[in-house]
């Protein structure tokens, strides 16, 4: 009798979890090519080594936080981990190929790097989810004579909060953001040059209030 | 103590009861329609507001912003309308509840009936009461005794499930076909659920956006800046054929796929020929094939400035010209670019006119171009002092600095103001104008014609760069030129691919759904359900059927009568 009283209840349920199943088949479940090479294993964000977290000071990406650290593959095939930057300035710059500011941008940051390198200067250039030959080729052709982390996921990207892109990001020695700037610094062409642009502009001030 | 006789003395807690109250408030035809109003009610309010656009949803940042908008728009009601969900109705918890009542109710329906329709399927009911031939709405009577093998012999032949039972001198017969049809109407409330279930997906989940993506590079489809599902389309080849007269004749693009760095998808779409990835289609929404690639270069650091590849998307008029010598040699033929209008008084009062620079035989020449009210286009050649030139209309000639000049006619090249175009150190302004002639509209070999006037002589194509220099940069493909310490390069000329991109998860559920339909409606209308039962006596035969459709019901059984070797009464059952 409890059988032939629930039967139809429980088939009505059982069609709507067919029907549920079906759904999820055709049009969630996940396909295949999603799985990425270089992404996850040892890159994306790291917890900074308990040496480097000074007391007091949070991590986070904004100003008088420390700098997240992360682990991240080079266009040269090294990996490169932010916290092993500590001791020098570092200008943070995310981009991608795609995102015109950013183009504009570069030949400043090219620029500020040659100037100001001798002074404990690094750029470290942090392409956002594109493939390692659109970034190769652009580095070819704009001369990036710093290094280009590949962050494929976009986990590292997600960590800093991005809004959008360009946005850089002022580490001074001790790892500590000093100043984010979202937008692309106002580059060459003005009437004035790539060195002007620097020297004037926000690039400049902010690099030199980093390594001080 | 009282406490077991209390307990015994209180009815047991059932939850059978309101169960099977819920059960059979589910099946209600009623409650459904009840649940359906309330549906379509809200899904008529999800259309009149504005609703949280898909790329906002999961990113605060993206969502404060849109919400922003909406209080602008609604005042302090926003607030109300957002915390209500009204803002968000399709993915309102109360919305979902309402549609997963809508969908439980038809399914409980279905669900409800399919055992009935089941069993008088596998478990028709083979015998009925005499007293219901004499009373079935639907039977017919025939005074003689028909050859029962040849009853069944009929039956067989128009598909019918025949069972005989011989009692004595009379012969009961049970007949059947297409019982399994009743299906049909089970399955139209099935493809009405998807439906609701695919709507609701569909709602929430579409996405559209189109994307203008140059040869070699590429494009985020997402709005958002870095996520797991974000996809980069990138355009290898992008290809535009016209026919002589400037129709398309053919779009389709080489398309790659990326996601997180990998190639996830290669394919080539056309207009009619989407490429699919993770549910999104890809498809060729447009071809524009004026883009030129400019490159930048700093020649004391040899640092590149600019590269860009520049959609020429605006027309600007040029004139055609031709410049004869006293020998009626041609010295010069083709398409002169000319820079921004500037108001100049010619002699006839302030005029707009485009003037250019001009190099024939080792000379140059002022050309300015203008549009006289009534009188068309006119040009102005000098080979010194502007006043001292000559005018000419188009198709006209003249004679100035020492050459006949003649005004072919006007083209109009493909153009584009760029602003933030890096100048040489020390030139004043912030853009350039980019101009390109002897252009072929569509991909190279493949284009006979032009969807706009062939600029100049078709062939390689010249960029002309103006405001980089005192006199314009003209550059041919791969051709670079110095000014001051810069260095420009015409890389080359380049298509764009427009590349429509769309997700709507609901579009298989709506095939399932319309096949299920189709399906359920072929099955309940157009195959003919019959169940008759007969008794065949000594003297008499008769029948009684059920069937739908009933039309013509009367005369397809009088027919079968008539096969066994009897003819109905005139009087019998009521006929539809």
């Amino acid at each position: 009798m409890a059988k032939r009283r629930w039967g139809r209840p429980l088939l009505a349920l059982a069609v709507i979890a067919l029907v549920g199943l079906a759904i999820w088949w055709l049009e969630y479940r996940p396909q295949g090519g999603d799985a990425v090479g270089v992404g996850g294993g040892p890159y994306g964000p790291v917890d900074l080594p308990p040496g480097l977290v000074t007391a007091g000071t949070e991590v986070g990406p904004r100003t008088g936080m420390l700098a997240p650290d992360f682990v991240l593959p080079t266009l040269d095939g090294r990996d490169l981990r932010l916290s092993e930057l500590r001791g020098q300035a570092v200008v943070l710059n995310f981009w991608a190929t795609w995102c015109s500011p950013c183009r504009r941008e570069m030949p400043l940051l090219v620029g500020a790097y040659r100037q100001f390198r001798d002074q404990g200067l690094v750029v470290v250039a942090v392409n956002v989810q594109e493939d390692v030959e659109s970034a190769r080729r652009f580095a070819r052709e704009f001369g990036l004579p710093f290094p280009v982390a590949l962050d494929r996921t976009g986990d590292v990207t997600n960590a800093y909060r991005l809004l959008g892109l360009p946005t850089t990001f002022f580490i001074d020695r001790d790892g500590v953001v000093r100043s984010v700037f979202r937008g692309p610094f106002v580059a060459p062409g003005q009437g004035k040059d790539v060195q002007e642009a620097i020297d004037e502009g926000e690039l400049g001030r902010r690099i030199r209030e980093v390594l001080q | 103590m009282a406490l077991p006789s209390a307990k015994s003395a209180r009815p047991a807690l059932s939850l059978t009861g309101p169960l099977r109250t819920l059960w059979w408030l589910l099946q209600s035809p009623r409650w459904a329609a009840v649940v359906t109003g309330v549906v379509a009610l809200v899904a008529l309010l999800g259309v009149l507001l504005p609703q949280l656009p898909f790329w906002a949803r999961g990113d605060p940042a993206a969502e404060a912003a849109w919400l922003a908008q909406q209080r602008e728009r609604f005042g302090p009601a926003a607030e109300w309308l957002w915390r209500l969900g009204l803002l968000d109705l399709f993915h309102a918890p109360w919305f979902a509840v309402a549609l997963g009542l809508l969908v439980t109710s038809t399914v409980a329906y279905v669900v409800g009936r399919l055992p009935g329709i089941w069993a008088g399927i596998v478990r028709p009911r083979l015998r009925v009461p005499d007293s219901y031939f004499d009373t079935a709405p639907h039977r017919l009577r025939a005074a003689a005794a028909a050859d029962v093998d040849a009853l069944e012999r009929a039956l067989r032949r128009s598909l019918y499930r025949v069972v005989r039972f011989p009692e004595g001198a009379v012969t009961y017969l049970f007949a059947d076909r297409f019982p399994w049809a009743a299906f049909g109407t089970l399955l139209g409330h099935g493809a009405v659920a998807l439906f609701v279930i695919a709507a609701a997906v569909g709602s929430a989940g579409t996405f559209d956006t189109a994307l203008l993506v140059a040869e070699g590079q590429s494009r985020p489809v997402l709005p958002t800046v870095a996520s797991p599902r974000q996809m980069l389309v990138k355009v290898e080849d992008a290809t535009g054929r016209f026919d002589p007269q400037g129709t398309p004749l053919d779009y389709r693009t080489q398309l790659v796929i990326y996601r997180q760095g990998e190639e996830v998808k290669r394919c080539q779409v056309t207009v009619n020929s989407p490429c699919s990835y993770d549910g999104y289609r890809f498809y060729q929404a447009a071809y524009f094939g004026y883009g030129a690639e400019v490159q930048v270069r700093d020649m004391r650091s040899g640092d590149v400035l600019y590269r860009e590849t520049l959609a020429l998307e605006f027309q600007r008029p040029a004139p055609f010209v031709r410049a004869r010598d006293a020998s009626g040699n041609v010295l010069f033929e083709g398409t002169v670019p000319v820079g921004e209008p500037l108001r100049l008084d010619l002699g006839q009062g302030p005029t707009d006119v485009s003037l250019a620079y001009l190099m024939v035989g080792g000379h140059s020449y002022l050309l300015g171009l203008w549009q006289a009210p009534d009188q068309g286009p006119r040009l102005l050649v000098a080979s010194g002092d502007p006043s001292g030139g000559v005018v000419i209309g188009e198709g006209g000639r003249a004679a100035a600095g020492g050459l006949e000049w003649e005004l072919v006619r006007v083209d109009q090249v493909p153009a584009a103001r760029v602003t933030g175009f890096p100048l040489p150190p020390g030139r004043e302004g912030d853009s350039a104008l980019l101009q390109m002639t002897d252009v072929a509209y569509g991909t190279a070999n493949a284009s006979e014609g032009g969807r706009v006037p062939v600029a100049g002589l078709p062939g390689m194509p010249t960029l002309y760069l103006l405001g980089v220099s005192e006199r314009p940069l003209a550059l041919r493909p791969g051709q670079s030129a110095q000014v001051g310490d810069y260095e420009y390069t015409f890389v080359g000329q380049r298509e764009f691919a427009g590349i429509q991109v769309r997700r709507d998860r609901s579009d298989t559920l709506v095939w399932v759904a319309t096949g299920l339909l189709m399906a359920g409606l072929l099955m309940a209308l157009w195959l003919p359900r019959r169940r008759l039962w007969m008794r065949i006596g000594p003297t008499e035969t008769k029948l009684a059927v059920q069937g739908w459709p009933e039309v013509g019901l009367r005369r397809e059984m009088e027919r079968l009568l008539a096969r066994a070797g009897v003819r109905a009464d005139s009087r019998g059952g009521e006929d539809a």
